[in-house]
């Protein structure tokens, strides 16, 4: 078994050392899972424990074959859901969440993500302005620095879709972030994947310097 | 476009840094929602720090940051703490910095004390006094709360919000959430002083619109956002417009926080006020709460006032809630007691200072506000101490005392009132005007106050009316009418000795205005006089200034002017403080020292640098004071051989300041002319100088004496370019106007005859040189001029008489020989003279004999 899933499992069996040992381990990434898709980092802790938490409580829960952080992130995204159908009068109307974006539920970044320069700025805010689905892929890839494969695995979806919603959603965001580089004065050149990998970069040591969740296996 | 989605991946997976337990070196909101989440699972409070302080809770968060509870373990005291998410903006920091000093100044009973301000990672953070209780909008709307004690403690929270407007602070947020209630005692506190806005964008004019862009990523619209932290509900309607928020805004808050505790509802949705307040207090709240921020109050002071209770009456016992022991707590003790004067209008200081708007005057209004403010503090104390005074004095000498002091008063604020609507010219004058003040000492010396009269208040105002008008002349003066027998009934032994001393003072300044040194001189003798016997230390020290500039005029009385002004500083060293009018004496006595013989330029531009550095404290570099003491010393680094490159700046902006036509432009013009002479660039120098001579006589008319010196320049440059006709017409037009001042035999006109007998020469008109030559040497002998003025004056009679009568023009330059031969330097002379001699040595072509017998 896999050193998460150990934790797990002693966790489950009540040893909170390996609980604690297994939230340090992950809760980077599913802090930064949930920090750019709300309005208040103060809203942060709860989502992130509550995650953490539903390890521990799911019915459904983990069979110890499958890997801890896919479980975690389907867990973070259904908290998510919960949270935005309760804050949001709106995406209950209206819960296609691979419709539905964070940008117009909330209109402004958490004030700690709110970035020096203009183009790191218009990078988050385009990831916020996709779907809520393709914000999580692309966050995966560009936060996490998951692959293809992994982020099918995470969020247990068919490669093919993953690989075919990244090329849309970096699509999309490269031209939404030109757009709004293009409103404001100065010109810019044309947005590139190396441009968008730099930006998510800086974001990503904006939002802490420890390194992407650790990988299974 | 994208080649492989894959591709960022890689990258990003090679820009991934090495595998670390979380903690250690994570941004602080980061490591703050972990220890929560942390916390929240396993029950382990993670303690996190912030500097030096351990955080020990959160206790809320904005738009702006989060607050900490901490502990100061230094100091080992529980503190507050801010942390404001990071700007990146250094000027946001430095004027975040600038604003928390200020607070951290601001000890008042109901503002949260700021204890300091730091910076961890790129984050500052504000260490404030942390108060144990509730806000006060928990706190009004707890069951029973009486209305009287609300309104009382609204009341507390307004004096504090005005105690901060006072130090020009403005909260930008105020409302029921930013208001502390101390557990214990109750004491309302204000928190979060001018937190609300980022600091963004404080140069946004009223032209702005921040709600034009709102794509998201522009960095305008997320300015904008941020900086418009503030309640929108109890925002000022000028706050919404995204206008820069101003202690009117704050008022209007205050208004709306105010009605709302009152009505339960704010006045925008249609709150109404209940039944059985005070009339005064409705009208105090709807003027407050006027949309346009022009028409509310001009301090808080007038709602402080209507939240006050009336001493007998209670008006807020009708309102039912409150209890006995209340409103007897309320009860202002009413045995007599010696109190400061209440001023209604400390505000208007504020506005004064507000009133100088631009950033190059910032510093002008701050120093002009927080003088007359010092005036009005010792004002009060002087009532105070006349209070306390009153049982030891004859009822006739508490009446005077009473009387001096209403005229003080009523003095300040008639200059108060003044400068509340600056313009160009009180701009000007206003820095020195307030440390001409009235001074409230007087009243309380008892020697002083036997001398004292009361001082007729319109002819005061006038007075200084017409001193502010001597400021400048693009604008048009005021309509005050001068005549000369009003001049006369001010000026004469019947007039009340300090307005006599003002109007002499302010007489002569029209005087050297208009070019009268002579007139000025004797009504500053006077003016110094008067003020001294009815004890205006300042008025005598500026009048001894103004003297030794008008003694300095005339060339030969450079030493007396200089003792002169070395007297007002010795007075102005005893009297202490009074910086703009003791850099105005600084100046004037650089001035001085580097024209008087033998100049001594380097404590002249000491003393000139001095001056400067006072005035940049005191009023900005760019503020016209400054700038025409600046234009001194450019004047005397020039003399002294070492021009500053930074003269043609000064000179450009001291005429964009004055416009053309006053003497101080002529000045500037005139002193640029003269460095460019001197830096060998006479082309210039002609059109600069011809510029300020024009400049003069536009001014002063055709036949003026002051024209002279500048034809003198011009006559300078011209012959430099060998335009000897213009520079004789110059000369011989400069000559004339100085005849008719000093007569035809004053040495002042050894220069300019030596000058136009030059120019002759070189338009080889010798027999006019000869004369103006010979004259010149008349006037040389009559004033018993110096060896080497004979020796010039010998050389070119010498070379005027050379082609008519050798022979003497031989015995001439052998004469200056003679001085040259005892004398080392003086090389062009020597070279003349060599020419006349060899011209005329006898044996040579063309010699002496050779002439003689022609």
């Amino acid at each position: 078994m896999h050193e998460d899933a150990e934790l797990l499992v002693r966790w489950r069996d009540g040893d909170s050392a390996a609980g604690e040992a297994l939230f340090v381990r992950r809760v980077g990434e599913i802090t930064r899972f949930f920090r750019n898709k709300v309005a208040d980092d103060a809203e942060v802790p709860d989502l992130v424990s509550q995650t953490f938490l539903g390890l521990t409580t799911a019915k459904d829960g983990f069979r110890g074959d499958a890997s801890v952080r896919r479980f975690l992130f389907q867990i973070a995204t259904k908290v998510l859901h919960t949270h935005l159908r309760k804050r949001y009068k709106r995406a209950r109307e209206q819960a296609d969440f691979g419709a539905l974006c964070i940008a117009a539920l909330t209109p402004r970044s958490p004030s700690s993500l709110m970035m020096r320069e203009r183009g790191r700025q218009a990078f988050v805010d385009g990831l916020r302005s996709l779907s809520l689905d393709d914000q999580i892929i692309l966050e995966l890839r560009y936060f996490e620095a998951l692959r293809g494969p992994e982020i099918a695995d995470a969020l247990e979806l068919p490669e093919g879709t993953v690989r075919g919603r990244i090329a849309r959603a970096t699509r999309r965001l490269a031209e939404t972030v030109q757009r709004s580089l293009e409103d404001a004065p100065g010109s810019r050149p044309a947005i590139d994947d190396a441009m968008l990998a730099a930006w998510a970069a800086d974001v990503r040591v904006a939002m802490g310097r420890d390194a992407p969740g650790q990988r299974d296996g | 476009m994208f080649a492989s989605p894959w591709a960022a991946t890689r990258q990003g997976n090679a820009m991934a840094e090495p595998r670390s337990v979380h903690g250690g070196d994570l941004p602080f909101d980061e490591q703050w929602i972990r220890d929560q989440a942390r916390a929240q699972l396993f029950g382990a409070a993670v303690p996190s720090t912030i500097g030096r302080f351990r955080v020990a809770r959160r206790l809320g968060a904005g738009g702006m940051g989060t607050v900490y509870a901490a502990h100061d373990d230094a100091l080992d005291r529980p503190v507050a703490i801010k942390l404001l998410h990071a700007t990146g903006d250094p000027n946001a920091n430095a004027r975040l910095d600038a604003e928390a000093r200020a607070l951290a100044s601001l000890a008042h009973p109901h503002v949260v004390a700021v204890h300091e301000v730091g910076t961890v990672r790129d984050d500052r953070f504000i260490v404030m006094e942390l108060v144990d209780g509730s806000t006060l909008r928990t706190w009004q709307a707890e069951a029973g709360r009486p209305v009287a004690s609300i309104l009382h403690a609204y009341l507390q929270a307004g004096e504090g919000l005005a105690a901060a407007h006072r130090r020009g602070l403005i909260h930008r947020d105020f409302t029921p959430d930013n208001v502390l209630i101390d557990q214990d005692d109750a004491r309302a506190r204000v928190a979060d002083f001018g937190l609300a806005t980022e600091y963004d964008l404080p140069d946004e004019g009223p032209g702005a619109e921040p709600e034009a862009s709102t794509q998201p990523g522009s960095s305008l619209s997320r300015t904008s956002r941020r900086h418009r932290g503030g309640t929108p509900a109890y925002m000022a309607p000028e706050q919404h417009r995204g206008l820069p928020a101003s202690a009117a805004s704050d008022q209007y808050a205050f208004c709306v926080s105010v009605f709302e505790a009152l009505a339960g509802m704010r006045p925008a949705d249609g709150g109404e006020l209940p039944g059985g307040l005070p009339r005064r207090l409705h009208r105090a709240l709807a003027r407050g709460l006027d949309e346009d921020p022009t028409r509310r109050w001009p301090s808080l002071e007038p709602i402080l006032d209507a939240l006050r209770p009336r001493r007998r009456v209670l008006p807020w016992v009708a309102l039912g809630s409150i209890g006995a022991a209340a409103a007897l707590s309320l009860a202002i003790p009413s045995t007599p007691t010696c109190d400061p004067p209440h001023r209604s209008d400390d505000a208007a200081v504020l506005e004064l200072r507000a009133s100088f708007g631009a950033a190059s005057d910032a510093a002008a209004g701050r120093t002009v506000s927080s003088a007359l403010e010092a005036a009005r503090a010792a004002h009060g104390d002087a009532v105070v101490r006349a209070c306390t005074l009153a049982p030891k004095r004859t009822s006739a000498e508490t009446e005077a005392a009473r009387a001096c002091l209403d005229e003080v008063e009523r003095a300040h604020d008639a200059l108060l009132a003044r400068l509340r609507a600056p313009d160009a010219r009180s701009r000007v004058s206003a820095p020195l005007l307030v440390e001409m003040l009235l001074p409230t000492a007087r009243c309380n010396d008892d020697a002083a106050l036997a001398r004292w009269h009361p001082t007729p208040e319109q002819a005061w105002t006038d007075l200084l009316e017409a001193w502010i008008d001597l400021a400048a002349l693009p604008v048009p003066p005021s309509a005050i009418e001068w005549t000369d027998a009003r001049w006369k009934a001010l000026t004469d032994d019947a007039a009340p000795a300090s307005i006599r001393a003002l109007a002499l003072r302010v007489r002569a300044g029209r005087a050297l205005r208009d070019g009268r040194a002579a007139d000025a001189i004797g009504d500053l003798e006077a003016c110094a006089a008067e003020a001294e016997r009815v004890d205006l230390p300042a008025l005598r020290i500026d009048a001894l200034a103004a003297l030794a500039y008008a003694v300095g005029q005339d060339r030969k009385r450079l030493n007396e002017a200089k003792q002169i002004a070395s007297t007002a500083i010795a007075a102005l060293d005893a009297l202490g403080g009074h910086p703009v009018l003791r850099a105005r004496v600084l100046h004037n006595l650089a001035s001085v020292t580097a024209r008087v013989r033998p100049p001594d330029y380097d404590a002249a531009l000491a003393r000139h640098d001095e001056a400067i550095a006072a005035l940049e404290e005191a009023v900005g570099a760019k503020h016209p004071l400054t700038l025409r003491t600046n234009l001194g010393r450019h004047a005397t680094r020039s003399r002294a051989g070492a021009p500053d490159p930074s003269l043609d700046a000064t000179v450009a902006e001291v005429r964009a300041q004055w416009g053309d036509a006053h003497p101080t432009s002529a000045m500037a013009l005139r002193i640029a002319g003269l460095a460019q002479l001197r830096r060998d660039d006479p082309k210039a120098a002609a059109e600069t100088l011809r510029d300020a001579r024009e400049a003069t006589e536009t001014r002063l008319g055709p036949e003026h004496p002051d024209l002279a010196s500048d034809l003198y320049n011009e006559a300078l440059a011209l012959r430099a370019l060998s335009r000897w006709s213009e520079a004789k017409v110059a000369l011989q037009r400069g000559l004339h106007l100085h005849e008719r001042t000093h007569g035809p035999e004053h040495p002042e006109l050894i220069p300019w005859l030596t000058q136009l007998a030059r120019t002759e020469l070189a338009l080889e008109d010798h027999e006019a040189a000869t004369q103006t030559v010979r004259r010149a040497l008349t006037l040389a002998e009559l004033d018993g001029a110096a060896a080497k003025d004979f020796a010039k004056l010998r050389v070119l009679l010498a070379e005027s008489l050379l082609p008519t009568d050798p022979i003497t023009a031989r015995v001439h330059a052998t004469q200056a020989q003679t001085f040259l031969d005892d004398h080392a330097g003086f090389d062009a002379l020597r070279r003349r003279a060599r020419v006349v001699l060899d011209a005329t040595s006898p044996g040579r072509p063309g010699s002496a004999a050779q002439s003689r017998s022609r």
